[in-house]
């Protein structure tokens, strides 16, 4: 159905509403990716809030193994975010 | 293309099998509730629209063929800056930022038209909602593109 009788002020609530949960489930979920010795914490906001990086870890490799890293976890979340979306979704209105 | 009868539990399959269909099944699969959806959720599906939009550059035809906003977004400033400034990849992530924009706008131009209210203040309304989605939608791209 189509709400096109719900007031502008009541919708401008649902969109406040809907912005604060996407807020809440991007800083709620969070990733982690360990790939070469290097262990990156990410979450969907997108944020990084840890990096570990192991002691047999090269300084002149170090870059490009830390950008590999963050690439895979931000891929890994936005994928999260998606199945998580996909199950929601599915759960909407059945 | 996706079909009503599909469960969570096949999009899930699917996305094990091949990764880069996820996103393109999860815009069929909102396309096919949008109606159902109350306001907030749509907001919501709609920012998650974004993550999809800068993951898989097919699901911007999807996106396309379900929005109904005609053309006045194209003015878009915050699109137009990135034109300028990167070339074509930020064209295209900034189009699908317009393109997620105008789903989220959607109900509230469709309202106003309706309402015989299409004054230049809300088409400003519009381009402020798509400027701020593009912006966040840029944003997270930059993340996922920067090497």
């Amino acid at each position: 159905m189509h709400n096109q009788n719900i007031p502008n002020n009541e919708k401008t609530k649902a969109m406040v509403k809907g912005f604060q949960e996407v807020a809440q489930t991007l800083r709620s979920t969070v990733t982690t990716v360990k790939q070469n010795d290097i262990t990156v914490t990410i979450t969907a906001e997108p944020m990084v809030i840890d990096i570990q990086i192991g002691p047999s870890t090269n300084i002149t490799t170090l870059p490009n193994k830390l950008k590999d890293c963050l690439n895979e976890a931000f891929k890994e979340s936005t994928q999260k975010m998606i199945e998580a979306a996909s199950k929601e979704l599915e759960n909407s209105n059945r | 293309m996706g079909n009503a009868n599909e469960t969570i539990q096949d999009v899930q399959l699917e996305a094990q099998q091949n990764p880069s269909n996820l996103a393109t099944r999860f815009i069929e699969r909102l396309s096919q509730k949008w109606d159902s959806l109350p306001p907030e959720k749509r907001v919501y599906f709609t920012q998650l629209g974004l993550m999809v939009a800068v993951q898989a550059v097919d699901t911007l035809t999807t996106y396309a063929a379900f929005q109904t906003v005609p053309g006045a977004m194209e003015q878009n400033p915050v699109a137009g800056f990135f034109l300028d400034k990167g070339g074509m990849v930020a064209l295209g992530l900034a189009k699908m930022g317009v393109a997620a924009g105008q789903i989220t706008a959607m109900e509230l131009l469709r309202n106003k038209m309706l309402n015989g209210e299409t004054t230049p203040i809300n088409n400003n309304i519009m381009r402020f909602w798509n400027s701020v989605l593009t912006a966040v939608s840029v944003n997270n791209a930059a993340h996922l593109l920067m090497k």
